[in-house]
């Protein structure tokens, strides 16, 4: 099941500063990460994924440097900025609260994650 | 890397001329053409089957990004592919690899959509320097856009818009000088005597009309002044009708245009045709010089009569010149005021020095004569009369705006041409405001039309209210033209309100005459009472109380202090004097310097650093008794 465009463009972000928060990543390996994590519900394709980290870059909440990975290819990675760490814990706060209110609402009948794992 | 059929070939190795084109200025200073700027062979490098690689070009090339910025953001989507094909592999291993790469095409989505997106993104992470630069870039092009578009509708309403001529103030104002009687009116007597009057001749031009006996050319004089009967004998009967009568004209009176043809083969301005509604500041006054004229004839009669003790020929003078000063002054223009109060100060002058010359020469008759005449100049108040001067700003506005019919309107091309040619006729738009094409813009800057006409009368308000002040209260009053010399001084209030500063003129020195004839006039008043009262008494008077109220209703006041005027005995002739622009009583004591500057009102601080820094020329009184008669000798002309 994919999420509306206006709810991806909220949960986009969120998503891919949650994973970048654990380590660098590059980005056919956030499209996959997340297709995987979410079985699909955060899956994006690569012309939405690409424009949401430049955006992220310009504002300072990640940045990008070139390795050579293992199999001796350069890969441009991505890694969470302390901007980026603070964006991530007040983003985190306010979608907890949110997932509150839906729930007390009755819309979400069980948490979140759980929800979307059952989609 | 198994490569389908179709993959583009490996890159060729690329030109000069394409590596100059594609290498970076830092890599150039180094002596290095790496050409790491060339996106596209980022690209073919990756070696990607050919969708993959197609797919890339089309999003990096549609970005149009800088080229260090396509280079990563090819190099990124490269890796991507690569990525993906690789996990197909491994993931899948034996599928059919143009399957795979369709795949990848699907999962990346619109390119056309990426590119805008991207670009986007990419373009937010630029430097803010860059940033600010295009913000500021956009902005001025919005001016400038926005500007034209104003520039196109101040262009049209400046040259589509003519202004709308509503009344002809000249016709008014002739309308009530035909209504005058002919026989009150002197103007075509003073035609006449302009003619009969031929000008001094050249040996007099000098010293005339004050030339004393003793000058060489006093023979001249006396010749010319023979030769000038029948002119004064028109004057005289000139004089003594009721009004002038001259009506509103921009042409110079024929009669008057071909006497001056005749005397000056040089003059040859021709005889205009007068318009059907000339604007006001267009009418000329040619008789104001010629009765200039006319009261220097009258002064050197008068003095003449005088030294024949012909008493009855000098009052008739004094009378033709007070009557002329009032048919001077009759007219909408300031100047005709103007002239009329310097032909009555003349007057008042001739008067006073006769009387000092020859005291005995009048009678007491004659003398309470000359002082009631006097005293009944322009009513007993000699003023300058200012209605004229709204009709004359009136008339240029209607000549320079629209006019809406609600009191509004703006400023057109030919009313500016209107305008400029007042000031200077050669003068033309580009002069005045820059190139022709920044002329439209004066739409924008120059007051409309009803916000001209409400300050106009703002400030004429003021200077009527001061019109009517003594001197002596100037001090506690704003003075009639400092808001004008604000309007001028201000580079910006002097384009907004560009017509009142160029049209409006200098009213406090034009208010300060009116009041220097009033002291003048009182000085001469208090003079002749005091010659009655010593006829009378045998003596003079120890103060000016002791003529009232036999000699003088009362004794008139200073006009720069308001307290009344000074008066002392000095060697047993009597003194008279106003304290002056110093206010301070110097006991009746002029000025040292012969350049002396007391009549001239200034701010009470003005005066006191004038006094301090000259006081030759400005410690000092005002001496309005006796006024000497000091005629011109002719052995200082040389």
């Amino acid at each position: 099941m994919r999420i509306e465009r206006e709810l991806m463009r909220g949960a986009g972000p969120i998503a891919v500063l949650t994973l970048l928060s654990a380590r660098e990543m590059y980005g056919y390996e956030l499209v996959e990460t997340l297709a995987a994590r979410t079985e699909g519900v955060l899956a994006m394709g690569q012309s939405t994924l690409y424009p949401l980290l430049y955006n992220l870059e310009a504002k300072g909440m990640i940045e990008a440097s070139w390795h050579e990975a293992d199999n001796g290819r350069e890969r441009k990675y991505y890694r969470l900025t302390g901007k980026g760490k603070k964006r991530l814990k007040a983003d985190t706060e306010q979608w907890n609260r949110l997932a509150g209110a839906m729930q007390s609402l009755g819309v979400l009948s069980t948490p979140l994650l759980a929800a979307g794992a059952q989609a | 890397m198994n490569r389908p059929d179709d993959a583009p070939q490996p890159p060729s190795e690329p030109s000069l001329a394409h590596l100059a084109a594609t290498t970076p200025a830092r890599d150039w200073t180094r002596g290095k053409l790496t050409g790491s700027l060339d996106w596209k062979r980022v690209i073919a490098r990756a070696d990607l089957p050919e969708p993959l690689a197609e797919l890339v070009t089309e999003v990096v090339g549609r970005s149009r990004l800088w080229r260090s910025e396509r280079v990563d953001l090819a190099g990124e989507l490269c890796a991507h592919f690569a990525d993906g094909l690789q996990a197909g592999t491994e993931t899948q291993p034996g599928s059919d690899s143009r399957a795979a790469v369709e795949q990848l095409v699907h999962n990346f989505g619109d390119p056309k959509k990426a590119s805008v997106l991207i670009r986007r993104a990419k373009k937010r992470g630029r430097h803010w320097t860059y940033r600010a630069f295009v913000h500021a870039a956009q902005g001025l092009g919005a001016i400038l856009i926005a500007g034209f578009f104003l520039y196109a509708v101040l262009a049209w309403r400046f040259y589509a818009g003519e202004p709308t001529i509503a009344r002809n103030f000249a016709a008014e104002y002739n309308e009530t000088i035909n209504s005058i009687p002919e026989s009150d009116r002197a103007y075509d007597l003073y035609i006449e005597a302009s003619i009969a009057l031929e000008p001094p001749p050249e040996s007099l031009l000098k010293a005339w009309p004050n030339i004393a006996p003793e000058h060489p050319a006093y023979q001249d004089a006396t010749a010319y002044l023979e030769r000038s009967a029948r002119a004064l004998s028109l004057i005289h009967e000139a004089a003594a009708r009721p009004r002038l009568g001259a009506t509103l004209s921009n042409a110079t009176d024929p009669r008057i245009t071909e006497m001056l043809r005749e005397r000056h083969p040089q003059h040859t301005e021709q005889s205009q045709e007068p318009e059907e509604n000339p604007a006001m500041v267009t009418i000329v006054l040619p008789q104001l010089g010629q009765m200039r004229a006319m009261y220097r004839l009258l002064e050197f009669d008068a003095h003449t009569a005088a030294r024949h003790r012909q008493s009855e020929q000098v009052v008739q003078d004094i009378t033709t010149m007070l009557g002329l000063a009032e048919h001077a002054a009759e007219g909408p223009a300031l100047i005709s005021s103007l002239v009329g109060l310097a032909i009555s100060t003349g007057a008042i002058w001739t008067t006073s020095q006769i009387i000092h010359e020859y005291p005995d020469l009048f009678t007491d008759e004659q003398l309470r004569e000359l002082a009631h005449r006097h005293a009944a100049f322009m009513d007993g108040v000699p003023r300058v009369d200012l209605s004229g001067e709204r009709w004359f700003f009136e008339d240029a506005v209607q000549r320079v705006y629209t006019d809406d019919g609600h009191g509004n309107g703006y400023i057109t091309a030919e009313g500016l041409r209107h305008l400029l040619s007042l000031q200077n006729p050669a003068a033309d738009l580009a002069e005045q405001f820059g190139p022709q094409p920044l002329a439209p813009l004066s739409t924008a800057l120059i007051a409309n039309r009803a916000d001209m006409t409400a300050k106009y009368d703002q400030l004429m308000t003021t200077i009527e209210r001061n019109a009517e002040l003594p001197m002596w209260e100037y001090d506690s009053h704003d003075r009639p033209n400092t808001e004008v010399n604000l309007l001028s001084a201000d580079p910006i209030l002097r384009t907004r309100y560009f017509p009142i500063v160029m049209l409006m003129p200098a009213f406090e020195s034009a208010l300060q005459t009116a009041e220097k004839v009033v002291q003048h006039r009182d000085g001469l008043l208090v003079g002749i009472a005091l010659e009655l009262y010593r006829r009378e008494h045998g003596t003079y008077p120890d103060t000016l109380d002791a003529l009232v109220p036999v000699f003088l209703p009362a004794v008139p006041p200073d006009r720069f202090t308001g307290t009344p005027l000074n008066y002392a005995l000095v060697d047993s002739e009597p003194r008279l004097w106003s304290v002056g622009a110093d206010r301070n009583d110097d006991g009746g004591v002029i000025p040292a310097s012969n350049r002396a500057d007391v009549h001239r009102w200034v701010p009470k601080d003005q005066a006191r650093l004038n006094e301090q820094s000259d006081p030759d020329r400005y410690d000092g009184d005002w001496l309005l008794w006796p006024i000497l008669y000091e005629p011109i000798t002719g052995e200082d002309e040389e």
